[in-house]
């Protein structure tokens, strides 16, 4: 039953998401130095979405114990990894002063810089609180929360225990009523479990409470970006822009503003993770890799299209050295070419454990992703105005392609630096498969109806801004 | 332009602020053109085809290119009038048509009926250059006012032998804007919001249904001409080689755009305070979209108690709105919905069937207490019902097949 709750349960609430995301951002920080410029946002950023992530994930084999007892004692290890985070780690007043004092930017000299800084970072703040406000008060609104993600987190909140969800014909053939269903019962149910976290801290199922991890989620990403971007070499007022751009896209707002679906889940677990792997092709850092490669694994369990999302990793990192290019670019073309023949010839069998691959004229059915009827379809008209014509992106529409036009210019006149190569080719390719989703496949219907192509856009949405962060930075340091 | 004025100091920010104010002077032009010869999609120009014109007075029939009038009434009089949906006077400036076969000889007359006045039509003589134009004006005409429920064409002093007429369209022209109204016009459409809807999740379209504009297309032809303005007062090949102003317009733009966004979302905040704020989560419900059904499926659950059941909950639309919002709040209860059922359903005694309205393939054997659905039958008790909502049953047995 949706209950109104007690203080202590509110605190209990707060709790469930500020100890992980504490344990997470002072883990994630230990493995930097001091001094670094971006380090402790960055942290903070990325220590929320691993640390919450992994929670929910663990939820799944702990059930065992019942659901709250898995859920405190992962609180209880939450808890201790805190503490072994903080071990040795008692700075003096005067030093957190100066930590802190480390953030304001040593650059920002002139009061004009300053004065943006605060107005920016006032004007974030506002936005943050009406979008906190709205997730306060507002109760579960969108569609596919209340028919698929949140259904599932309640039946296990009131249950107590993770209900399995089978296909209406198992769930007609089970008399016991141990099993439910509901239309989409094979999406992925990482997301679900997010949903369900804060539930079990307050005892019972309560939508506001529910919804908090998708406005802890925006907050982290905000962060998680700042970091990066400082990191990148980006100055504070730079860096705090382009986090403006990205925070006041309409959609991405509405979809904390309207918690419950599972896109803004994959947009910042696809975007911190591209942002890491920028980083790491631009300065190796083993650091930045492991962040990459910790998010890319939750794709698949976010949404089933974050399987296909993974494969944009392949070329962006064949690119990344020299010597491993054209290998890479022969492996790519290759897989080109034998998928082409796979699609000419036509290509059909039952993978044991995974399940009927088809690759043929007519359609395309892989596992866990489902069956795509193909077929040309003209949605040129449909994409330009999701891209260009409509509110939801501001100008990044035309500055994404702006962006492209310049960042190909660069390579052709001879620019290879690897972060450059990888980063243009995971925009290129994230748009090619959006190409051949809602142009070869029955999926054009969803683009027709203007369900679903501006919500996958979203999942790119912020890696989108960063890149153009990257040309940006190049870009106007070259032209002085 | 002079090498010395290019290189000093004040020539770049000076071009800036030349571009940024050039740029807001050709957007607005753009938009006066905009507002004063498009369309306003509340108020669009009206087309009354010929099979939507009625002789009242007069012979003829319907012809491949229009109404045919072939004779007159015996009075002379043709009289066409076109099939509307009333509408205000002051967002129509006046009529226009499309006649062949009309000569001099015969009188125009544009007649029009209001609200207050439908058993005494007004009418008005159209003056020669007004036939040669196809249209007429009647704004200054003080009976063209109100809400306007009739409309039409009388030709007056046919004779017997006259050549036959040709009605191809009548055509209700909108009122233009005055220029001095304009920018108010284009400042509501600016503002126009939605609000939330089911479709915000999927895109952001807050201005659909507002006037004439977009906003994000004025502000992309605004930073279009600033940076060829810029680009002019500033090119490249004379050695202005920054991005910085171009960087400059883009921030603006982008700021114009958030500041409505962030206007629009404190509007949606005031609505969602006024509608939630200080409120429980089961008041918030009944406050809600679902404050329609919302108290009967409380009383379903309170009939039901804790310990969840399965609910075969069938109705016409199992994807519509109502039964799945009905799923979500009868949850951790069981529930499996669609349109009807059959022995496949794996129905069992002691589940629960919750026939929600309006239905049309079940029907309720109140003598036998059965449901039956085409040839398969449930025995059932009936726990609770709401006229108009819906029916709960408990499943006594099962039957097979007749």
């Amino acid at each position: 039953m949706d209950t109104s709750m007690t203080p202590i349960a509110w605190f209990a609430v707060a709790l469930s998401l500020l100890l992980p995301w504490l344990a997470g951002a002072l883990l994630l920080r230990r493995l930097w130095p001091d001094g670094t410029p971006g380090i402790w946002p960055l942290a903070l950023g990325y220590g929320y979405w691993l640390a919450l992530l992994v929670g929910a994930l663990l939820l799944y084999p702990l059930s065992v114990l019942g659901l709250r007892v898995a859920f405190w004692l992962l609180m209880l290890g939450f808890a201790l990894a805190l503490g072994w985070a903080v071990r040795d780690r008692r700075p003096s007043g005067r030093e957190t002063l100066q930590s802190l004092r480390s953030v304001w930017p040593r650059d920002a000299h002139e009061l004009g810089s300053r004065l943006l800084l605060v107005l920016l970072l006032g004007w974030l703040g506002l936005r943050f609180a009406v979008l906190a406000l709205e997730v306060w008060w507002q109760p579960l609104y969108p569609w596919d929360a209340w028919t698929t993600w949140a259904v599932r987190a309640r039946v296990w909140s009131e249950l107590g225990r993770l209900a399995p969800f089978v296909a209406p014909e198992v769930w007609a053939g089970d008399g016991t009523g141990a099993v439910y269903t509901i239309e989409a019962w094979h999406y992925p149910a990482l997301v679900s479990r997010l949903s369900l976290w804060p539930t079990l801290a307050a005892g019972d199922w309560n939508e506001t409470a529910a919804n908090l991890p998708w406005l802890g989620a925006a907050i982290a990403l905000a962060l998680g970006f700042y970091g990066q971007a400082r990191l990148w070499g980006a100055s504070a007022l730079t860096s705090l822009t382009a986090l403006w751009g990205l925070i006041s896209l309409p959609l991405l707002d509405t979809h904390v503003a309207l918690a419950g679906y599972a896109d803004l889940w994959l947009a910042g677990a696809l975007g911190l993770s591209l942002m890491a792997f920028l980083q790491w092709t631009r300065t190796g850092d083993k650091r930045q890799a492991a962040l990459c490669l910790a998010l890319a694994a939750t794709w698949p369990l976010l949404k089933l299209e974050g399987a296909v999302w993974l494969a944009l990793l392949v070329p962006a990192w064949m690119l990344v050295e020299a010597r491993r290019r054209r290998i890479g670019l022969s492996l790519i073309a290759a897989v080109f070419l034998g998928f082409g023949l796979a699609w000419l010839i036509g290509l059909r069998f039952e993978a044991p454990l995974i399940g009927l691959i088809e690759i043929g004229t007519e359609a395309i059915q892989l596992p866990f992703i489902g069956r795509f009827e193909l077929g040309y379809h003209d949605s040129w008209g449909v994409f330009a105005q999701t891209l260009l014509g409509l509110e939801n992106w501001h100008l990044l529409g035309y500055l994404l392609v702006v962006g492209l036009v310049v960042a190909l210019w660069r390579v052709a006149r001879g620019e290879r630096a690897p972060w450059l190569l990888s980063g243009l080719a995971l925009v290129l390719g994230s748009l090619m498969l959006l190409w051949g989703l809602f142009f070869l496949t029955d999926a054009h219907r969803w683009a027709e109806q203007g369900t679903s192509l501006g919500r996958l856009l979203l999942h790119f949405m912020p890696f989108y801004v960063f890149f153009l962060l990257t040309l940006w930075g190049r870009t106007s340091t070259t032209s002085a | 332009m002079k090498h010395s004025v290019l290189q000093a100091s004040w020539y770049r920010p000076l071009a800036l602020v030349a571009a940024l104010l050039g740029a807001t002077l050709g957007l607005w032009l753009l938009l006066a053109g905009v507002y004063l010869w498009s369309d306003d999609p509340a108020r669009p120009t009206i087309r009354i085809d010929a099979p939507e014109l009625q002789l009242t007075a007069g012979e003829g029939a319907q012809s491949e290119r229009g109404l045919r009038v072939e004779r007159a009434a015996s009075n002379g009089l043709i009289l066409v009038q076109g099939a509307i949906r009333p509408f205000e006077a002051r967002d129509y400036r006046g009529l226009g048509w499309r006649i062949d076969g009309l000569d001099q000889t015969r009188e125009l007359r544009v007649i029009w009926a209001t609200s207050v006045t439908t058993r005494k039509p007004f009418d008005r003589l159209i003056s020669p250059d007004e036939r040669r134009a196809g249209v007429v004006n009647l704004t200054d005409d003080p009976n063209w006012a109100g809400l306007i429920v009739g409309v039409g064409l009388a030709v007056v002093g046919s004779e017997p032998e006259a050549e036959p007429l040709l009605f191809e369209s009548l055509t209700l022209q909108p009122r233009r804007p005055a220029l001095s109204a304009i920018l108010p016009l284009a400042w509501n459409d600016w503002r126009h919001d939605l609000g939330w809807t089911g479709r915000s999740i999927n895109f952001t379209d807050a201005a659909e249904g507002a006037g004439r504009i977009r906003p994000l297309i004025p502000v992309v032809v605004w930073c279009a001409l600033a940076a060829l303005i810029h680009l002019l007062l500033a090119p490249p090949w004379r050695g202005f080689r920054t991005w910085t102003p171009y960087g400059v317009i883009l921030l603006v733009g982008w700021l114009a755009l958030d500041a409505r966004w962030q206007w629009l979302l404190l509007e949606r905040l005031d609505q969602t305070r006024s509608l939630y704020a200080g409120l429980e989560a089961d008041e918030r419900q009944r406050a809600g979209p679902d404050q329609g059904f919302y108290p009967f499926i409380a009383d379903i659950r309170a009939r039901l108690g804790t310990e969840p059941v399965r609910i075969f909950l069938v109705t016409s639309d199992p994807a519509s709105y109502g039964a799945n919002r009905a799923r979500y709040h009868l949850l951790p209860h069981n529930v499996r919905l669609s349109a009807t059922l059959d022995a496949a359903s794996g129905v069992e005694p002691g589940d629960v069937v919750f026939l929600m309205s309006p239905l049309d393939r079940t029907a309720h054997d109140r003598a036998r207490s059965e449901l039956v659905f085409g040839d398969w039958r449930l025995a059932v008790s009936s726990e609770l019902s709401q006229p108009g909502l819906g029916t709960l049953f408990r499943v006594k047995s099962v039957e097979s097949e007749d």
